[in-house]
């Protein structure tokens, strides 16, 4: 017997290996989703506000969803958002003769409108190039629009397959150009300078996906974006920030199948961020994803923890009238502050609907940051909760 | 040829380096919907966009969309 | 598809009426892709070009390179080319074909000849394909991973006696109960020779009983070996249990395709296996321990 022999199976199971690349083309059902979300921030601290205003932003979200394929390789995933909002915004906030935060909230409340269109065709590329490409390429477009501010953004993204769908890379390139033009410019020197001045980004990721074993999955990646441009806040006093913001991320996120009654997941995230306004922040997301069957309904139960804390940027500050001629800004976003958030995800699919309640609790505050922890009080640190109703149907 | 080779040696560093070879009838478990990288994808899309507007850190995702005047 | 094809699938998951449709949508799409009996199938596409530069896509160039492997593995006795025997061999009136006849068929057989680079083919002028040893274990395959794609963890999908085992059912208390999967006696269409348990993964059968004629006292059946023209006679079936319903069918076939020297190919592939000669002796191969 030749010695080649032995190895037939082995040769044969080889050339057979690639077999799913067909499998998994581009997917073949239309979906048709409508969600709808209302998001609701708690009050400002009614004893640190200056004008008296303590409502803060109440927002109506309606999203869309239609994917579908386009011809053999090629899949669409299109969405549409508009959102309502009414209330106040955090205008300023200063450290005053007490040495305590006092917040100075934006007078009347805001009625605004923002619509939101993301269109993202796919190519699906299995065994192109004489069986040797597996992967995908796509665009992604996207505008949104308010009465202050537009931003249109374009981006391409694209995988690769490697060692027999072991190993995946990812790796995305995309732009947004951003035009502000604030409500009622001609009531402030910050509102009218920021009037028809842009704020452009770039960014690129390059991530890689890599099958552990048969039960779990890991994905790292590295992504880098440069903003450019009018990036300080025009509705916010003394706020004069650097026309230049790099950022980095290192994020992993890791999958591990359990075999618990209709099949769990173990879902961990984290991503480190780092810029050069002095920021650093580390975010941890924990998820516990459990399907239930129960003919004919299937169940899917997704409970979620959310930890996120950031370091200040060094120009953030509480001081009523810094010098004109420095960096400067009183934005609670840029200061040293924790958060913590949970929430629930729930879904019921009825053959071709599904219908979902997702529940979120989101909490900030400055003591929540952990290290890095400062005397500075941040009363513009908003809490809010997000309740959203689903329902999608796949054909 | 040498392509071949590099992955080939490639592939043998993977699976030394605590990776187990999976076939493509193994991946039942990975293919579940409760693996999934970002869940369902209106929920991510806001997710996404509230962190982005309520914090002062984002990104890390794959491309991006664009951005808002959002306080 | 002639054969009754079934899945039997868990009643009890959700959703599962869609995921079967679809299952079956992508059995079909692959039966008329691959069929002879279709004008507008890729394959007849294939034989019409043959003699010119044929274009074809992925997925028919991955099958080919499997029918290439499975011709290299078994020194050129599967080949996807030998249906041109079926012209000369008339199993509905039971007659051989004469030396001549077999003479001006067998020069047309050889997979060696095809040319495949860059998803552009060439096949000699004479030639012919057809993926019948193939196709529909390809396909059963293919249904199997969809179901799995949408969470199906148990089931079967069974083309004609061409199995894939998506896995074992659960019993309340969590263990895994194989399928007691019979093979057909080669010579008693309706009773089981034997029920082996199976977890997941592909079992295929071959054997001398699905087309053939018997005449001058001994059984001419339609597998047919390339190099001589005639019908195998070693074996009256082989079944092989293998990860995939495609590997298990070219498997049992090369097995029906070698004769005697089967066993001994099979044992060093370390599959289970269960062979049945013409005189309905029983060899039952399982893998030895790891070396």
């Amino acid at each position: 017997m030749s010695k080649s022999t032995r190895n037939s199976l082995a040769a044969l199971a080889a050339a057979a290996a690639t077999m799913p690349a067909f499998g998994e083309a581009a997917p073949t059902e239309q979906v048709a989703a409508y969600r709808f979300s209302q998001y609701n921030e708690a009050d400002a601290p009614l004893e640190r506000t200056q004008t008296g205003v303590t409502e803060r932003y109440s927002i109506d979200i309606h999203q869309f969803r239609y994917s579908r394929p386009l011809a053999d390789d090629w899949y669409l995933n299109s969405e549409f958002q508009y959102e309502t909002l009414s209330g106040a915004s955090p205008m300023h906030t200063y450290e005053n003769a007490d040495g305590r935060s006092a917040l100075v909230m934006s007078g009347a409340s805001i009625d605004e409108t923002r619509y939101d269109l993301k269109v993202a065709p796919k190519r699906y590329f299995s065994g192109a190039m004489n069986g040797q490409i597996d992967g995908t390429l796509g665009g992604l477009a996207a505008i949104s629009i308010e009465n202050d501010y537009r931003s249109l953004a374009l981006g391409v993204d694209g995988s690769l397959e490697l060692f027999n769908k072991h190993t995946t890379l990812n790796g995305s390139l995309s732009m947004s150009l951003d035009e502000l033009s604030p409500t009622d410019a001609d009531i402030s020197a910050d509102r009218s300078r920021a009037d028809g001045r842009g704020k452009r980004s770039v960014s690129l990721y390059e991530g890689i996906t890599q099958i552990i074993d048969k039960n779990r999955v890991i994905q790292v990646g590295l992504g880098y974006t440069r903003l450019s441009g009018y990036l300080s806040d025009p509705y916010r006093w003394e706020d004069r920030r650097p026309g230049q913001r790099d950022q980095l991320t290192v994020t992993a996120q890791y999958r591990q199948f359990m075999p618990l009654w209709g099949g769990a997941a173990i879902h961990g995230d984290y991503r480190y961020y780092s810029d050069n306004w002095g920021i650093r922040s580390h975010t941890l997301t924990a998820r516990w994803a459990q399907n239930l069957n129960m003919a004919p309904f299937s169940f899917q139960l997704t409970p979620m923890l959310r930890y996120y804390r950031q370091t200040a940027a060094e120009f953030y500050s509480l001081e009523f009238s810094p010098p004109q001629d420095q960096y400067n800004s009183s934005d609670y976003r840029l200061s040293s502050y924790g958060a913590f958030a949970y929430g629930l995800e729930s879904r019921a699919r009825y053959y071709n609907w599904t219908l979902s309640i997702d529940w979120q609790q989101y909490f900030s505050g400055e003591n929540f940051a952990l290290v890095q922890s400062t005397d500075d009080e941040t009363p513009a640190l908003v809490d809010y909760s997000i309740i959203s109703l689903g329902i999608e149907y796949k054909y | 040829m040498n392509h071949k080779l590099t992955i080939t040696l490639l592939t043998a560093l993977l699976l030394t380096s605590g990776c187990t070879a999976v076939k493509p009838w193994e991946r039942g478990n990975l293919a579940s919907d409760v693996m999934s990288w970002q869940g369902d994808a209106l929920k991510a899309s806001l997710d996404n966009h509230v962190h982005f507007s309520k914090e002062g850190s984002s990104g890390g995702g794959q491309a991006a969309g664009g951005g808002c005047g959002c306080n | 598809m002639a054969s009754p094809c079934k899945f039997l699938l868990p009643a009890t998951f959700a959703g599962v009426q869609d995921i079967a449709r679809s299952m079956e949508a992508e059995v079909r799409r692959i039966e008329q892709k691959y069929s002879r009996y279709r004008d507008d199938s890729v394959l007849s596409n294939i034989n019409r070009n043959a003699g010119q530069p044929t274009t074809i896509d992925d997925e028919t160039a991955w099958l080919l390179n499997y029918a290439s492997v499975c011709f290299s593995q078994s020194d050129g006795l599967f080949d996807i080319s030998s249906g041109v025997l079926r012209s000369v061999w008339n199993f509905r009136d039971g007659r051989c074909p004469s030396a001549e006849q077999l003479h001006s068929v067998l020069p047309r057989i050889g997979f060696a000849a095809l040319q495949c680079h860059n998803n552009q083919l060439h096949m000699p002028a004479t030639m012919e394909l057809d993926f019948g040893g193939i196709g529909k274990e390809y396909a059963a395959d293919a249904a199997a991973n969809i179901a799995r794609q949408h969470g199906i963890a148990w089931g079967v999908v069974d083309l004609g006696g061409d199995l894939h085992i998506i896995g074992p059912r659960l019993s309340d208390n969590g263990e895994a109960i194989p399928w007691m999967l019979g093979v057909r006696h080669p010579r008693e269409a309706q009773s089981a020779f034997a029920s082996l348990p199976v977890y997941s993964g592909g079992m295929a059968t071959s054997g001398d009983y699905e087309r053939y004629f018997e005449a001058n006292g001994r059984r001419y059946c339609h597998i047919l070996n390339p190099h001589t023209g005639y019908p195998v006679e070693h074996w009256a079936s082989v079944t092989v249990l293998a990860p995939s319903c495609l590997l298990a069918g070219s498997l049992s076939t090369i097995s029906m395709l070698k004769g005697a020297a089967a066993s001994d190919w099979l044992r060093q592939q370390q599959l289970h296996a269960l062979l049945i000669d013409t005189a309905m002796q029983a060899q039952a191969l399982r893998p030895t321990a790891e070396q």
